[in-house]
């Protein structure tokens, strides 16, 4: 990773879903890869997010396009197949650091 | 504002997850909606299967608290709508009722989990609570996290938690990467999925910040028994093969017993062999029947410990060749039911009777279980455990009949 990891906060970053992985373990491993910890010292995403509420939108069956929040101090847009990640326009403030 | 883009392309192509949903139950799944809790609530109380629209009657009712004519039009219409489209198909699913496309009839079905105490007192008991706990327990991984929390006295820490979790789930349950640690990957989902989930409804509690997990477990379900369900996720079909046999009768009652031992005894063409334990069961007709089958030529053997019974066959039936058993492994214990005759004929023909403790008034009543032809199971397993005695009968009645006194 180069510059582009600590790059001013409109970078983002987008990650694709490896084939059966559920949307939730993408925005924890992009966000601890991001954060450089181990996924566990993130926030729990449940606090932000039904992790299982989040990967059943984008089943089969289901029509979502595409579900957004705020989770560690990034904006999470995840999709069927990605996930992206931009971090939150801020004043680099304590609100936007993960721990 | 310039938006840069880099891309995290961290694509493993190896990366095999199993599919989302697949470790979910389908049982605890169908039992985590109140009013499929419900339907299966009222069907185990009935014994012939019902129409789909009186499980919305009294469903609706139950739910307004109010009387079966008192339900509207409405309510019934929005009961079975629900039903037939979302509960019943789940219900039917996960093998828990047996549902009639043509009648719309059901009826509770016979899978195993149904006999679990756990989900019995789950149907039985309305809680407001059971849709979140159940949901919490449809994943396998909580309910393999709560067998190991219920383990230790103590906290345990993430890690070695997940440690545990893994090393009791099934190797297809790990996720397999070429970098990721199936610990270091368990132990984040616990984090970000699991263990708030159980938190959330008081199963356990989870300090995220120390990563400190202990049980709490629920008052309503037992610790050793709920964690480690075993619940089959399909139903056994032992039931729907097993068909009423034509090869083994059952009948009950005395004379009936009688009769089938005459039927038996004028069957015979060659050999019969009876067994007898209790005095009683020789009648003054079995003794004729036997008298007969000897006239024919047919060779009857009688065994039996009772001297009473030798005595009297003896002296009624003399063309009988009287046997001892050597071995006492008709009388079983006097409290419970015990065999009471065997007759064997030809050794293709087989009757057994049972009987039962006596009664208050002294009389036990005689059950029998019979089986006919070569091929008959039961024939042939009480061919082969008395083959050999069969064969040696003869020279073993010789000294019997040293014994009798004329």
């Amino acid at each position: 990773m180069s510059d582009a990891d600590r790059s001013p906060s409109t970078t983002t970053h987008e990650y694709q879903l490896a084939p059966g992985e559920s949307p939730s373990r993408g925005v924890w491993t992009v966000v601890a890869v991001l954060e450089d910890c181990p996924p566990p010292e993130l926030p729990s995403l449940a606090e932000t997010i039904d992790p299982e509420a989040l990967d059943a939108a984008f089943t089969d069956r289901a029509a979502t396009d595409h579900v957004s929040f705020e989770y560690a101090g990034y904006t999470i847009t995840v999709t069927s197949d990605a996930v992206r990640i931009r971090a939150l326009e801020c004043d680099g403030g304590d609100e936007c650091d993960a721990g | 504002m310039a938006i840069t883009e880099s891309f995290i392309t961290r694509r493993i192509d190896s990366l095999s997850i199993r599919m989302r949903g697949e470790q979910a139950n389908d049982v605890l799944h169908a039992l985590r909606d109140g009013r499929r809790r419900a339907v299966l609530g009222l069907l185990r109380n009935r014994t012939e299967p019902i129409s789909d629209e009186e499980v919305a009657i009294h469903l609706a009712a139950a739910d307004a608290e109010k009387r079966l004519l008192d339900v509207t039009e409405g309510e019934l219409a929005e009961w079975r709508v629900s039903l037939q489209q979302t509960h019943l198909p789940v219900l039917e699913e996960a093998g828990l009722i047996d549902w009639d496309g043509e009648t719309n009839a059901v009826a509770i079905s016979t899978h195993p989990a149904l006999q679990n105490p756990t989900l019995e007192r789950i149907v039985e008991t309305d809680r407001v609570d059971w849709d979140e706990v159940l949901e919490a327990l449809v994943h396998r991984r909580r309910r393999i996290v709560l067998s190991v929390l219920a383990d230790y006295d103590t906290a345990l820490s993430r890690v070695a938690l997940a440690r545990a979790v893994v090393e009791r789930e099934p190797e297809t349950e790990t996720v397999e990467t070429v970098d990721a640690d199936p610990v270091e990957d368990c132990c984040a989902a616990l984090h970000h999925v699991h263990l708030p989930k159980l938190a959330a409804v008081g199963l356990a509690s989870y300090d995220a910040r120390s990563g400190a997990v202990s049980y709490c477990g629920h008052p309503l379900i037992e610790d050793a028994e709920w964690f480690d369900l075993h619940l089959p996720e399909t139903p056994r079909a032992i039931l729907s093969v097993a068909e009423p046999s034509q090869d083994i009768w059952r009948l009950d009652g005395r004379a009936n017993v009688i009769e089938h031992c005459r039927a038996l005894c004028e069957y015979a063409d060659d050999e019969l062999f009876l067994l007898y334990t209790d005095e009683d069961l020789i009648e003054a007709a079995c003794l004729q029947c036997l008298q007969d089958a000897v006239d024919r030529g047919v060779d009857v053997y009688v065994g039996t410990q009772t001297q009473a019974i030798r005595d009297r066959v003896r002296e009624q039936v003399p063309g009988v060749t009287l046997w001892e058993p050597q071995r006492d492994w008709m009388n079983m214990s006097p409290e419970r039911e015990k065999v009471g005759r065997l007759l064997f004929a030809d050794r293709e023909a087989i009757m057994l009777g049972t009987l039962s403790k006596r009664n208050d008034h002294g009389i036990q009543n005689e059950t029998a279980i019979t089986g006919a032809g070569e091929d008959n199971a039961l024939v042939m397993l009480v061919r082969e455990l008395l083959g050999s005695r069969l064969d040696h009968l003869d020279e073993q009645s010789a000294d019997f009949l040293e014994e009798i006194p004329f």
